[in-house]
């Protein structure tokens, strides 16, 4: 009987009722799946977390990339932890582009979101580009092509904050 | 085969998966804590989190110990439901079970981000498992169990392949080629062989798509078609594995497999 009603809640939440996702709004501890990989929007692009900083006289560094993308590893097929790192950016990355597109009329409250805040925390946790930098400013870049030539597009810029 | 030969060697394949996980995780503790991209803030939109903000409670919940501690009792538990169900000599109490069944939520929860589909299909198995061992003594339960485990693998598959079906991008046969022209997903020498031959793309995203859609049909195929089609799932994980690095796919989906193939014989056998 529980597995016959967990079995139905999967399968209604694959339909994406309206009133499922009412009653569910998450997953709960993944035991209500979601099973459409890469599907029907399969992500076509490397998220990319940079930063840069600006000195009290405006001067603004050159942007410097955090959560470098893994080199392909031989051994992934078996060890792979930097898909943790990585698909921890991606599901950040694309949650703060919804939150920026949800929020466009009140702009300054994503700042209290905590996409935002975790990626604020991980910009402000490297170290100063400049010894007289004063503050930081972090963006989410989205990058097409393995290798280079890549295209790149931004798709978040945050506030400037300012460094301890 | 019986269905607790079936779920055993599930759990225990399944098992595996949880083993290498927590390891990987383990690997990247330091992300866990502030300054990492599994930093603490990100469960500030919590009510628990705002309740226990700055309080020695707040401190050690969302703590790398804590967090450590978890991973360590669930890699044990693991290896414990692995030895038992390879030695098969002594029946593991339910209790080992539930226990790593909150030890992985508890991870997944502190997590909240960059979880995937093998993470669902593990707490899907290890939950039916120990609903299983709970209620061991009613036979029903065990055959329910497996049967679920079945149920759910070939539903993922199905409703994959449907999403993929109402994809354009999948159907024009570029997902593939896009999705693998990337550091995160990718590989430069597959994608570089599907931008110079548009046809073996299009063939594969479809061979993806087809065998996606169709692959809960194993439920109803004869014995040699239900192996064969089981060795091309098999075979579809450790690719992904080895192009995409999605290795927790192999445990988590292959681990299924012997659920899928117990169900199949029940239906067969009274058709």
């Amino acid at each position: 009987m529980i597995l016959g009603i967990w079995f139905i809640a999967t399968i209604a939440k694959q339909l994406n009722w309206r009133w499922c996702a009412r009653l569910v709004s998450g997953r709960i501890f993944d035991l209500l799946p979601a099973w459409n990989f890469f599907a029907p929007n399969p992500g076509q692009a490397d998220i990319r977390l940079v930063y840069r900083d600006r000195s009290e006289s405006e001067f603004c560094t050159g942007w410097e990339e955090i959560c470098l993308q893994a080199v392909e590893n031989r051994w992934r097929f078996l060890w792979n932890p930097a898909r943790l790192r990585l698909k921890a950016l991606i599901d950040l990355g694309v949650l703060l582009c919804q939150l920026q597109e949800a929020e466009k009329d009140n702009p300054d409250m994503i700042l209290f979101t905590s996409p935002y805040l975790a990626l604020l925390d991980r910009a402000m946790a490297e170290t100063r580009l400049d010894p007289s930098s004063r503050s930081r400013q972090f963006a989410i870049l989205a990058s097409r092509g393995a290798s280079a030539p890549r295209s790149l597009e931004r798709l978040f810029v945050s506030r400037w904050h300012d460094l301890a | 085969m019986q269905s607790s030969d079936a779920l055993n060697a599930t759990l225990l394949i399944v098992s595996i998966g949880v083993v290498v996980s927590g390891c990987e995780h383990l690997a990247l503790l330091k992300e866990f804590s502030v300054g990492g991209i599994y930093t603490p803030l990100l469960h500030v939109d919590s009510k628990i989190f705002r309740a226990t903000a700055n309080t020695p409670a707040g401190d050690n919940l969302y703590s790398q110990k804590l967090l450590a501690s978890c991973l360590g009792v669930q890699l044990i538990l693991a290896s414990l439901i692995i030895s038992f169900s390879v030695s098969r000599t002594v029946q593991f109490h339910p209790f080992l079970l539930w226990l790593l069944v909150v030890t992985c939520a508890s991870v997944s929860w502190r997590r909240k981000v960059g979880g995937d589909g093998a993470n669902q299909m593990t707490m899907v198995v290890l939950t039916a498992s120990a609903i299983n061992f709970t209620f061991q003594h009613n036979g029903d339960c065990c055959r329910a169990a497996a049967i679920f485990i079945a149920a759910q693998a070939c539903l993922s598959y199905l409703v994959a392949g449907v999403a993929k079906t109402m994809s354009a991008l999948w159907r024009s046969g570029r997902a593939l080629e896009n999705i693998l022209d990337t550091n995160t997903f990718g590989s430069m020498w597959m994608s570089g062989l599907l931008k110079k031959s548009r046809f073996l793309s299009l063939c594969l995203n479809w061979c993806v798509i087809v065998g996606e859609l169709f692959f809960s049909l194993v439920i109803f195929a004869p014995k040699p078609i239900r192996v064969g089609m089981l060795c091309v799932g098999v075979g579809f994980h450790l690719v992904n594995a080895v192009v995409m690095g999605l290795n927790d796919f192999v445990w988590a989906f292959v681990g299924t497999y012997p659920c899928i193939y117990w169900a199949a014989t029940q239906i067969m056998s009274h058709a």
